[in-house]
């Protein structure tokens, strides 16, 4: 039987990298390092590759349709299950763990576990199986794309859609607590978003499955970058280290940056316990009051102190004024990626009785706990040294300078390159979204809109901050590029794809002529830091595109003249 | 086999696989002739916890026998500053040691992984350096006093050497086996040198986790003190260790800079190399 003492290497870099091809190509990639799971060896479990006698066996069951396609997922493969017919998502576990059978007991206990919740926005597990040598766990197969990689590609994301998404986190994350299961490792990379824009919430369990099952080779605690402070110090979890979690990912979210930065991830995980974040208005001063205060809040420190249960949290994102607020004003409209089932599910009363169970009584013996092994820190410090972390701050912008709009359209639904959208539905997004990208909308006349949430969503901020805020690394405001115009669509996504193609993040806008009414099609890129976008430029006009300029991110310029 | 150090030093060591596990994955060597002491303790799965432990330790004796041969022999990394020759030719042997196991590694991917922390110490007259990469220890026992010499290179260490976690927490965390360096993880490794002198009476020990994790402070020192002799304590320190648990394997190094008369009547030190 092997047991190691301990295990620092999480992460080999070779598979740091593997693991985030997807990533590799953005460009904001810079977080990668902090972002990869300190886990211990998830190699230790999971097999990195689908090896000829692996798919032989099982293929016994399966037609093994290929990897499945996004980095996050890891070793994950796509497969239709013939017994069934369904599309199933293969998670392979490593044969010299599956061949430890007191291993496999823990693990699969833990798991299975985790089977028992059933929510429309937490990814399914279906079963753990054996066939010949192989034992995997299926799960349900979310055709889509992680959270990671769509604030990779777009920063921070409309408030509206925001909310959407964070909503449908508390959703699933709800019931898993209510079953008394915490998720130990929520990111984003964890999220997965289909092309509807429902949410799933993948690998519940599979934190604390691997913990069992590698009590005597190691043991995963999380991601620094979405760590909370008693993970960090090692200390009992609960439900509430869920909610710190999600704190950290709402920052991200709503302010397009990520709470903590470091060069190193020990140095980010060791902010989580000693650094206050900075204020997410002071990233972005659109963010509205109720909002940062909910993040706020999740991030206390001492678990005491911030919401007890993820039903408080979602009463705080749906009421801003905490008076039972009409939820209809900030239920998502006209977006073509809404889940139908959202809306209802907004009105309904949270009951207190929902707070989860501590799901700490299962805890093992404390030999258990000496033997928790190493974290894989390590690994992650080379691949950290390599990597130099700049993230840019700010929400998805329309960078067009206002002359140029006619219609805005604010990519809220932008995940895919956002189709024209009926002008009831810009409109409504007005109040949600930065000033940019409706200049003359969000005029200070816009509180007289019909939109009830307009006075709460608006920016709190006076612009008198924004000095201090410049100051700040990773506060900066991000800059966006205005590539080119194009009079045809296939013209302006083949210029994006070839960006693309380059790893640059890129978005194509419709937009409409106001003297002749033609529509035109633009293409921007960003967002990037501002001591990043003259390389970016550069790296542009050696493809050929030689009009790139900078646009103002949202927040800027023409709002400053409306205070 | 009986050794006794050149410069007074009586030691005495042991290594035992605790009672918990099956294998014993720390390693150590002992070479009277250098007045060299390497203790190293493995990590990773499929056994190869042991063979980087010996690898490592093997590596750092036969540079250093090299070095003794061939005093021009090129110092492997970048030379420290201020630092003894002594203590150079340690970070040489300690680097070489991190490239023996991480090409090891690499070559095999049921190594892929494989790790260790060493603690290495030797002696020139009084002076004596102190290498170490992780969180294997030495200790220096002075007029009744422990002290740690070594830093570890640990997670949890780093936040109390910070002021996040206090002592007692850091003593409850689950994260104690958390290392911030080990051999054979990076291509390269930052090793820490610690240079001291020693003084008449001064016990040194050197060991694994799994006896810390175990013992306290004050039960080692008292351990130490009343031992006659280096191997008793060594013995007595594993011992104490199974008795409180035995959770890992359990390997010590004691070494005591004995008064001159009793150096020269000192008892032959014997030491096992585990059950």
């Amino acid at each position: 039987m092997d047991q190691p003492d301990k295990t620092t290497t999480g992460f080999s870099p070779g598979r740091a990298s593997n693991g985030s091809h997807e990533q590799l190509k953005t460009v904001l990639i810079s977080e990668l390092p902090n972002s990869a799971t300190v886990v211990v060896e998830p190699s230790h479990l999971e097999s990195p590759n689908l090896t000829t006698s692996s798919l032989n066996a099982l293929s016994q069951r399966y037609d093994i349709l290929g990897e499945a396609g996004h980095g996050n997922m890891g070793n994950v493969y796509k497969a239709r299950d013939r017994e069934t017919g369904e599309t199933v998502a293969l998670k392979l576990i490593k044969p010299e763990i599956a061949s430890d059978l007191g291993m496999m007991e823990r693990f699969k206990n833990e798991l299975l576990f985790a089977r028992k919740i059933t929510h429309k926005n937490v990814c399914r597990v279906y079963d753990f199986n054996r066939i010949g040598g192989i034992a995997y766990t299926s799960m349900e197969y979310v055709e889509g794309e992680s959270l990671r990689s769509v604030l990779n590609r777009f920063g921070g994301l409309p408030l509206r859609k925001g909310i959407d998404l964070a909503l449908q986190i508390c959703s699933g994350l709800k019931e898993a607590h209510a079953q008394g299961i915490v998720h130990r490792d929520l990111k984003p990379e964890n999220v997965m978003i289909d092309a509807q824009g429902n949410l799933k919430i993948m690998d519940f369990g599979i934190a604390r499955s691997m913990e069992a099952a590698t009590h005597l080779t190691g043991a995963m605690v999380g991601t620094p970058a979405y760590m909370a402070p008693e993970q960090v110090a090692g200390k009992p979890i609960d439900y509430r280290t869920d909610i710190y979690s999600l704190g950290l990912m709402l920052y991200e979210m709503f302010t397009g940056s990520q709470t903590f930065h470091a060069d190193t991830p020990v140095a980010v995980a060791l902010k989580q316990m000693r650094e206050e974040p900075v204020a997410p208005h002071e990233v972005d001063p659109s963010i509205p009051v109720f909002i940062e205060r909910a993040i706020l809040k999740c991030l206390a420190k001492d678990p005491g102190k911030r919401y007890q249960s993820v039903a408080e949290l979602e009463t705080a994102l749906r009421s801003p004024t905490g008076t039972g607020f009409p939820t209809a004003a900030l239920a998502p409209i006209g977006t073509p990626s809404l889940p139908t089932g959202r809306s209802t599910d907004a009105t309904i009363a949270v009951p207190a009785t929902l707070l989860p169970a501590q799901p700490k009584a299962k805890r093992t013996s404390p030999i258990a706990w000496v033997l928790l092994g190493g974290l894989a820190v390590l690994v992650m410090l080379a691949a950290m040294a390599a990597v130099r972390k700049i993230k840019s701050a700010g929400s998805i912008p329309s960078p067009v300078p206002p002359t140029q709009l006619s219609e805005p359209t604010p990519p809220a639904s932008a995940f895919h390159a956002p189709p024209t959208r009926p002008a009831n539905a810009a409109s409504a997004d007005v109040t949600n979204l930065p000033a940019a990208t409706a200049p003359h909308r969000a005029k200070p006349s816009a509180p007289a809109n019909t939109q009830p949430s307009v006075p709460i969503v608006f920016p709190h901020v006076e612009f008198g901050k924004k000095a201090s805020r410049q100051n700040r690394p990773g506060a900066s405001a991000p800059v966006y590029l205005w590539v080119g115009r194009f009079q045809r669509e296939g013209g302006a996504q083949s210029a994006a794809k070839r960006i693309e193609d380059d790893g640059l993040p890129v978005v194509v806008m419709p937009r409409r002529n106001p003297q002749n009414s033609q529509q035109f099609f633009v293409v921007f890129t960003g967002p990037f830091a501002r001591t990043r976008a003259q390389d970016v430029i550069q790296r542009l006009q050696e493809q050929g595109f030689f009009s790139v300029r900078e646009v103002k991110p949202p927040g800027q310029g023409q709002k400053r003249n409306q205070h | 086999m009986a050794f006794q150090a050149t410069i007074e030093m009586e030691f005495g060591a042991r290594s035992d696989n605790g009672r918990v596990r099956e294998n014993n994955e720390d390693s150590f060597r002992v070479v009277p002739e250098l007045n060299l002491f390497v203790l190293s303790d493995g990590m990773g799965g499929q056994a190869s916890g042991e063979v980087a432990s010996r690898l490592a330790a093997e590596t750092i004796v036969a540079h250093c026998r090299e070095a003794e041969a061939n005093p021009s022999l090129p110092i492997i990394g970048e030379r420290i500053d201020g630092a003894s020759a002594m203590a150079n030719r340690l970070a040489s042997a300690v680097r070489l040691a991190n490239q023996a196991v991480h090409q090891a590694a690499e070559r095999n991917e049921a190594r892929t992984g494989m790790g260790a922390t060493v603690v290495a110490v030797q002696f020139a007259d009084e002076r004596m350096t102190i290498a170490h990469v992780g969180d294997s220890r030495a200790y220096r026992l002075r007029n009744g006093e422990l002290e740690q010499l070594t830093p570890d290179h640990s997670f949890i260490a780093e936040q109390v050497r910070q002021g996040l976690m206090s002592a007692k927490d850091a003593s409850q965390s689950k994260l104690q086996n958390v290392l911030l360096r080990a051999l054979g993880v990076d291509p390269e490794v930052e090793v820490e040198i610690n240079e001291e002198l020693l003084a008449e009476g001064d016990m040194l020990l050197l060991c694994s986790d799994g006896l810390t994790h175990e013992l306290s402070d004050e039960r080692i020192a008292a351990a130490l003190c009343d031992a006659d002799e280096a191997q008793e304590a060594a013995s007595r320190l594993v011992e104490l260790a199974n008795q409180a648990g035995g959770g890992d394997n359990i390997t010590v190094i004691v070494l005591r800079h004995a008064p001159k008369f009793a150096g020269a009547m000192a008892k032959i030190g014997r030491w096992f190399t585990g059950s």
